[in-house]
């Protein structure tokens, strides 16, 4: 069984990438690549659902701080949704929260986007 | 439950990070069991995440072929994780936890790991010994 599994869907607004499993440093390079795939395609409009997220620990976080200059960069976003209580917890106690917007779930963010298209 | 639960767990395990979400899991049961909610179950599991990371990638420079000591003591006061190993040891005035507010704006990558350790947990000492440990606290309120 893989531990960390990473499903990516095209939508209108931007990529929605579904990581399912736990993010750290065993697993964190599975995540990097999906995440830089997505930047090689020209794509810098990214949603990560956390739905099924157990936990990311400080490799997966510098992953996230590592594109995010590009990202911005390009006039892109990354936001995240669906955060179980330990995921808020790290971008909490971190100041994460001021660096990526959160959402309660992904309709909550896709709708953000599209109001500020 | 009246009476609050105490027990001891040790794990020996190969200095690989295939093992580390195992030992996490366990970590998280085992505050549980001590009767912590799941919120604390989840910074306990980050937590022990990030010391066996640590242990893995410093102490013994990413080498597999090393073991790792993991234990656990669930006492009336407190609960109390040791990660034990004889790689290169941590110093406590070695360590330089980054301000936040500064670390985001430069966009640093990397180095967050200990200051997860001491924002999850209520105390945290590195033990330089025979074996080396860092071993982490959390109080029951």
């Amino acid at each position: 069984m893989s531990e960390l599994k990473v499903q990516v869907l095209d939508k209108d607004l931007c990529r929605v990438m579904y990581p399912n499993g736990y993010i750290n440093a065993h697993t964190v390079q599975d995540f990097e690549k999906v995440i830089q795939t997505i930047l090689e395609e020209k794509q810098f409009r990214i949603l990560i659902n956390c739905q099924g997220m157990e936990y990311i620990n400080s490799s997966g976080l510098g992953v996230l701080m590592g594109v995010i200059e590009e990202i911005q960069e390009n006039q892109g976003f990354l936001y995240l949704s669906n955060m179980n209580e330990t995921v808020f917890n790290i971008f909490d106690t971190l100041g994460f929260t001021h660096l990526f917007r959160v959402f309660d779930d992904e309709g909550q963010a896709l709708e953000e986007i599209k109001r500020s298209e | 439950m009246t009476d609050l639960e105490q027990g001891e767990i040790q794990v020996t395990f190969p200095s690989k990070t295939q093992y580390v979400h195992m030992i996490t899991s366990l970590a998280s049961n085992a505050a549980t069991i001590a009767g912590f909610d799941k919120g604390v179950a989840g910074k306990v599991a980050i937590a022990v995440d990030e010391a066996i990371t640590n242990v893995i990638r410093h102490a013994y420079k990413g080498s597999g072929e090393h073991t790792i000591t993991f234990k656990i003591e669930i006492t009336p006061e407190s609960l109390v994780i040791k990660v034990l190993h004889t790689g290169e040891a941590l110093r406590e005035e070695d360590i330089r936890l980054p301000v936040m507010e500064k670390y985001i704006k430069e966009r640093r990558v990397g180095g967050l790991g200990l200051f997860i350790i001491n924002k999850f947990m209520d105390r945290v000492d590195y033990l330089v010994g025979d074996e080396n440990c860092c071993q982490m606290t959390k109080y029951r309120k």
